[in-house]
């Protein structure tokens, strides 16, 4: 439940604005005149925040896709994503956000428009090559739709460019309005998938893993293709045990038949972010623990008794 | 947890209500919980009263009365925006407040005229800027109590009015150091000094030290006491350490 919302003077009356503002009669409003004076500021402690953030509507001013390294495609020659969303409901211990930022109040940029010519604009530059946009880097893509609208803005733009690929990254099982629309065939619902243990330990307020199975299973018959993220995979005690079962679980559930591929990647952040993480998280156990490339081999070698080797995009540099 | 007020008179209350001790010749009072300090009026002595009380990690919650022009007399309010000159500041209020927020106005004078929306007082960015030096944002509360409005002018106000309007909203008072009390609080330290005072370690040596101890804590592994003895140098410290954490693997 958001408690504060606020809100940049130059939107107070944007549409967006007015319709968030209606679903929480409640909330304190406070207006600043640009978002950064409130988010990341010094002094802020990301943890603490995490126990209630605030939203914050803000419109955003400059750059608004970026390109992603090779190493992180699903398949396109072209890749870049967009964040309409800074930060997201679910606590994972893993999250690289907690570093990068001092906040964990969430920011929804509300200039759809601004993003979505920008994103045409990548299109027709990159026209020859075929392209993939993943949304959901720096937030949940699904988690605040009921908040945020994303889908109805952005999937009837994609709709319209049926040759570029869609990515919706997510933990969510808030699928409701995934479902009440017909599926598109270049949109991909990327899941982002870990063994219950390890959910139940590091993916703090994210749904378990047999309800985001149980809402695969839903988008599939609806007509989505699905995408499986095991990334990151996180080395610990009985790691083979533990991820060969999880495998077999998630194969065993998904229809292969709609399934669009499979990404592996190990736990990893650049040396800044875990500075800042480990600052505000000295006690965690993850942080403290060595993480050992064996894991990715092994779960290399599990996944591909699934499925095909084409399918499965590896997010590492491979010795 | 560290509260300030400007005035004894609204600070008196709070002293009666948690039975606190005046430390002797300061204008301090504390029970093993509470620090409380009457700092005077203005910014410049609510930032000195928290830098004398002021302690790493605490947490801090001011409170005071000020002035709207057409609040009711009485209304308690915690700042949610603190302006002074062109300054803004944001205090994160983590915690279900026990009452409305409000955007607040530090001045340097006592203001009669109210020109805008905001709650005049005269301490609030001063406390707010001193505290953050010590503790994160989040934990910094700002209470006020409106002692004035254009009908009832703050010339009207009497020391024992001040008193009455902080004892009538005691209820708040007590709900926000509820709150504030049950925030959590960062970890101590881990304890270097049996190394320390035994070893000599180079600064960057003490940084490893520091962070391979919080890293034997976080994956609980035993202590070994026999790394205290005089006879290992830091080297050798820190790589037995190094070796016992490396070969720990996560347990979930």
């Amino acid at each position: 439940m958001i408690e504060t919302l606020y809100i940049e003077e130059n939107i107070i009356d944007h549409p967006r604005v007015n319709k968030i503002k209606k679903r929480y009669p409640q909330a304190s409003i406070i207006t600043c005149k640009k978002y950064t004076e409130v988010f990341n500021r010094n002094g802020q402690n990301f943890r603490l925040q995490k126990i209630k953030p605030a939203l914050i509507l803000a419109e955003k001013t400059n750059t608004f896709v970026h390109p992603i390294p090779k190493a992180f495609a699903v398949g396109a020659e072209q890749n870049f994503y967009f964040s309409h969303l800074l930060n997201c409901p679910f606590d994972c211990s893993y999250c690289f956000l907690q570093g990068m930022y001092k906040s964990a109040n969430y920011v929804l940029f509300i200039n759809f428009e601004d993003y979505q010519k920008e994103i045409a604009e990548t299109i027709r530059k990159n026209s020859g090559h075929s392209c993939t946009f993943f949304s959901g880097y720096d937030g949940d893509s699904l988690a605040l739709e009921a908040v945020t609208n994303f889908l109805d803005e952005f999937l009837p733009f994609f709709e319209k460019f049926p040759k570029v690929e869609l990515e919706i990254r997510t933990k969510s099982i808030n699928i409701r309005h995934l479902l009440s629309r017909k599926p598109l065939e270049n949109v991909i619902v990327a899941y982002t998938l870990n063994p219950t243990i390890i959910a139940q330990t590091l993916e703090k307020k994210a749904p378990p893993l047999t309800h985001r199975l149980e809402a695969i299973k839903k988008l599939q018959s609806h007509g989505y293709k699905i995408g499986l993220r095991f990334d990151p995979v996180i080395y610990c005690q009985n790691y083979q045990h533990i991820y060969s079962d999880f495998f077999s679980e998630v194969f065993q559930t998904i229809d292969l038949e709609k399934f669009h591929s499979a990404s592996l990647g190990p736990f990893r952040m650049p040396k800044g972010v875990e500075k800042q993480m480990v600052k505000i998280m000295p006690n965690s156990p993850l942080l403290a623990s060595v993480q050992k490339e064996s894991i990715l081999t092994f779960c290399e070698q599990q996944i591909k008794n699934y499925i095909p080797q084409e399918k499965l995009f590896l997010c590492y540099a491979q010795s | 947890m560290i509260i300030t007020c400007a005035l004894e008179m609204e600070a008196k209350p709070i002293i009666s209500h948690y039975k606190l001790r005046k430390r002797p010749l300061v204008p301090i009072w504390e029970n093993s919980d509470i620090i409380l300090a009457v700092t005077g009026s203005s910014l410049i002595y609510a930032a000195l009263g928290v830098a004398k009380v002021g302690k790493s990690g605490g947490k801090f919650l001011n409170i005071g009365i000020g002035g709207h022009k057409n609040f009711e007399i009485g209304t308690p309010l915690i700042a949610n925006k603190i302006h002074f000159e062109h300054f803004i500041e944001y205090p994160q209020i983590i915690f279900t407040p026990p009452c409305k927020t409000h955007s607040i106005r530090t001045v340097l004078k006592p203001e009669n005229t109210y020109p805008d929306h905001n709650v005049y007082e005269m301490e609030g960015y001063g406390f707010f800027k001193a505290a953050l030096t010590f503790t994160d944002c989040e934990l910094i509360t700002l209470l006020k109590i409106i002692s004035d409005n254009k009908l009832h002018p703050i010339k009207e106000l009497s020391k024992n009015t001040v008193s009455i309007l902080i004892e009538q909203n005691f209820n708040i008072i007590e709900k926000t150091i509820e709150a504030l009390q049950n925030l959590p609080c960062s970890s101590p330290p881990v304890d270097l000094s049996p190394f320390l005072t035994k070893t000599h370690f180079t600064e960057s040596q003490t940084l490893k030290l520091k962070r391979l101890l919080e890293r034997a804590r976080a994956l609980k592994i035993p202590k070994d006491d026999t790394l205290f003895e005089t006879k290992y140098t830091s080297d050798q410290i820190l790589k037995t350490l190094e070796d016992k954490v490396t070969s720990t693997e996560l347990k979930l």
